[in-house]
């Protein structure tokens, strides 16, 4: 582990009298200029915005007139109220289905493409990534129609004599968050499919070899070689669906707008409840804030947890 | 001009009064000077903007080119939204620099307060009293402009806005599943009742609901509210005086006979909260479901698709006193930018497009026309029946308003609370409760 560890600082060393002649801090000037237009973007339309979430979160204030500055009182409110707590624990749960399952189908399918050559593979990568490619508010649309009480998987379950399970999904107080959660789950699998197919294609074969001639069974060969060798993969596709996970809107919104009751209001619904219905900005924006510092831990956690003991984290 | 309006020498005289009157009270600098009424063709080439909520569009065409017809200098610029896109943009769009002459607003605290607390909208008193608005609505009725300047109380002090038309909540049959149990249309909230019974032992649904979004089931409830609770209290409530309550035994009542409704199978609860208001409506337009209790605004839609001699609308049947009540109240009100330049013209305009005399326009479009003595005739049977229902609500001055009005989170409070107890999370007692708990903590720190 130590060995690899130490070889960057060494590299980088070597980049500056790989081009003599150049004055040691003069690319770094030029990268700035490369980077200025993404920067500006990005504060403009990134970093400016959130400052403003900051200070509005400090205020008492309804979209228009004067903002009141009232200290840490939306925050003293926000935590003090029972529904916002029970929106993060929704929206953890959301997490398995968004984030932990779909990594699972995804680990999955490249773990059986690693050993078996499948006919038209390329059809099959196409249909399942389909989804992430249309807009989330059709997606919401059409499972609000496979879930209503005439909806395909009722008149599916009929068919199949299983006519004793159908209810209407959506309107049921214990099953309304699973149901957006398997929406959610076939969506980012294909996301996670096409990571991992491709990061099994990076790793080389004679691993693969080297396992079999060692006899590992498929299980072995999975743990031992597959799933180091999509390490990173893992991260960024854990990184990129926790984060969906936690601020997921308009998915929720079309399908069930946090009904029945509040079986599935997540901060982002109450979020939107309180800024643009009460019109209570100040609140909505300690909320954002507050989910965003969350998010931010989880990110953080999980970059930490992949980059530990990984023996291409440095690289 | 028809005869209920003010003569016109009476009219001049007005603003001479008027303004005195209004110098002692703190209403704003312009409201105070002298209201001009009259002789725009002088003011050489002027155009009003008009933002609205596309349910005005046909009437506001219709009449503002009568308008231009008149005087030739004034032109239009309409804008229409639909009511969601209309709702999430109205504050930024009446606080941008060129905001529009007029602009429609939506009563209670989330819109009206914050566009009168942030000075956007003028008062228009002095032009209620210059042009006889005052005789269009009884005082309960206007009360729903009203709010202090402050924007936090509301139902009293002056007044921000005027409307062209009512929004009442009632009930729809369909005529032939009606007749075929042998019934006729109740006329009591006991015959209501007993026509679901009669419905659901015939193996038909009684009350068609879709409650996904949560609202509906605001005006299905209000119909059995209606049945129980007097109008002037659930007014007071909405405007948040002092010891009104929704845990009220009347509301308990009422409460507890929409859970029996969900009990007995007239409702079908755990369907009602996973289907969409859209598709629910128009499974009713298609033959499922003996009742729908709903807005008077579905009478265009589902005439069309059922015919108008198949579907029938009536006012809430009324309890045991005797008195109408429902959930309604005006449409969204039209405000007079404090932006315009031009403000008395823009209140000229809304004089003329809302005459008593202008009736026939808006009954043609599907509206009925809130100003008392109101001309027209309806041109369907559909139309003539929502006439009749908002004939009879307004004599009985039996408008709850919408409960949502009451404050900035009631709308979510409610609909939750609903949903929980249509899907048997929640009593009666707990319903009732947490909706005054909302309003108790709102009231509190207002």
């Amino acid at each position: 582990m130590t060995g690899p560890r130490s070889s960057p600082p060494a590299r980088r060393r070597l980049i500056p009298s790989a081009r003599p002649g150049t004055a040691p801090g003069e690319p770094r000037l030029v990268g700035l200029l490369y980077v200025l237009p993404a920067l500006a973007f990005f504060a403009v339309f990134g970093i400016w915005p959130f400052i403003q979430t900051v200070l509005i979160s400090f205020t008492r204030w309804r979209g228009i007139g004067e903002q009141v500055p009232v200290g840490l009182d939306n925050y003293a409110d926000v935590l003090r109220d029972d529904d916002l707590y029970m929106a993060f624990v929704r929206a953890i749960i959301l997490i398995l289905f968004y984030a932990i399952l779909p990594m699972c189908i995804g680990l999955l399918l490249a773990a059986l493409l690693s050993r078996v050559r499948i006919r038209g593979l390329g059809t099959y990568r196409v249909l399942l990534f389909l989804p992430q490619v249309i807009a989330a508010v059709v997606i919401a649309i059409a499972w609000r129609w496979i879930y209503s009480a005439n909806g395909v998987l009722n008149e599916t379950l009929d068919l199949i004599g299983l006519g004793a399970l159908t209810r209407s999904w959506l309107g049921d107080f214990d099953l309304a968050l699973p149901a957006i959660g398997l929406v959610g789950t076939w969506l980012n699998a294909g996301l996670a499919m096409i990571f991992f197919v491709a990061g099994v294609q990076r790793i080389p074969l004679d691993l693969y070899d080297a396992a079999r001639v060692d006899g590992a069974g498929p299980w072995k060969e999975f743990r031992a070689v597959t799933l180091p060798g999509l390490r990173n993969e893992i991260v960024v596709v854990l990184t990129i669906t926790v984060i969906f996970a936690l601020r997921n809107f308009d998915l929720i919104w079309v399908t069930t707008r946090g009904g029945p009751g509040d079986a599935t209001t997540t901060p982002s619904v109450l979020l939107y409840e309180l800024g643009f219905e009460a019109r209570r900005l100040g609140s909505a924006s300690a909320i954002a804030v507050l989910l965003t510092m969350l998010i931010l831990a989880v990110t953080i956690l999980i970059v930490r947890i992949g980059e530990r003991g990984d023996p291409e984290a440095s690289r | 001009m028809s005869g209920t309006r003010a003569s016109s020498t009476r009219r001049r005289l007005l603003p001479l009064v008027v303004g005195t009157m209004m110098a002692a009270s703190a209403v704003p600098a312009a409201a105070q000077d002298a209201i001009q009424t009259d002789g725009w063709e002088s003011l050489g080439d002027v155009t009003i903007s008009i933002q609205g909520e596309n349910a005005s569009r046909g009437t506001l065409e219709a009449l503002t080119a009568q308008f231009t017809a008149q005087y030739p200098n004034v032109t239009f610029d309409l804008q229409f939204k639909s009511f969601d896109d209309f709702m999430s943009t109205v504050l930024q769009i009446a606080d941008s620099p060129n905001a529009p002459d007029i602009i429609f607003g939506n009563q209670g605290y989330t819109v009206d307060g914050p566009l009168v607390e942030a000075g956007l909208i003028l008062p228009l008193d002095a032009y209620y009293e210059a042009y006889g608005w005052n005789d269009w609505y009884a005082p309960g009725t206007r009360a729903q402009f009203q709010f202090t300047e402050d924007g936090r109380t509301f139902g009293s002090g002056p007044i921000w806005g005027i409307a062209e038309s009512a929004d009442f909540v009632g009930v729809f049959y369909n005529v032939d599943k009606l007749a075929a149990l042998g019934l006729e249309a109740p006329t009591t909230f006991a015959e209501l009742e007993a026509a679901f019974a009669a419905a659901k032992a015939a193996g038909e649904l009684p009350v068609k609901l879709g409650n996904l979004e949560g609202w509906p089931a605001t005006h299905t409830f209000g119909i059995a509210q209606g049945a129980f609770v007097p109008a002037a209290d659930m007014r007071a409530w909405v405007f948040g005086v002092e010891g009104a309550d929704f845990a009220s035994a009347a509301n308990l009542q009422a409460a507890q006979a929409f859970q029996a409704w969900v009990d007995q199978g007239w409702v079908d609860g755990p369907a009602a909260n996973g289907l969409g208001y859209d598709q629910s409506w128009q499974e009713f337009a298609n033959g499922d479901g003996v009742f729908l209790l709903g807005g008077h605004w579905l009478a265009a839609d589902l005439r069309d698709r059922m015919g108008e001699d198949k579907v029938a609308f009536i006012a809430p049947p009324p309890g045991d006193s005797g008195s109408v009540v429902a959930v309604a109240s005006l449409s969204l009100p039209l405000h007079i930018s404090s932006k315009s330049a031009h403000p008395d013209l823009a209140a000229a305009v809304i004089d003329f497009v809302m005459d008593p005399d202008k009736g026939q326009t808006y009954l043609d479009n599907g509206r009925i026309p809130a100003s008392a003595g109101s001309v027209g005739e309806p041109s369907d049977a559909v139309t003539a029946q929502l006439k009749v229902a908002w004939d009879r609500i307004a004599a009985d001055d039996g408008l709850i308003y919408y409960q949502d009005w009451a404050t900035d989170t009631m709308f979510g409070t409610l609909t939750s609370s609903l949903q929980e107890l249509i899907g048997g999370r929640t009593t009666p007692e707990d319903f009732v409760t947490t909706v005054q708990d909302d309003w108790a903590a709102f009231q509190s720190s207002r």
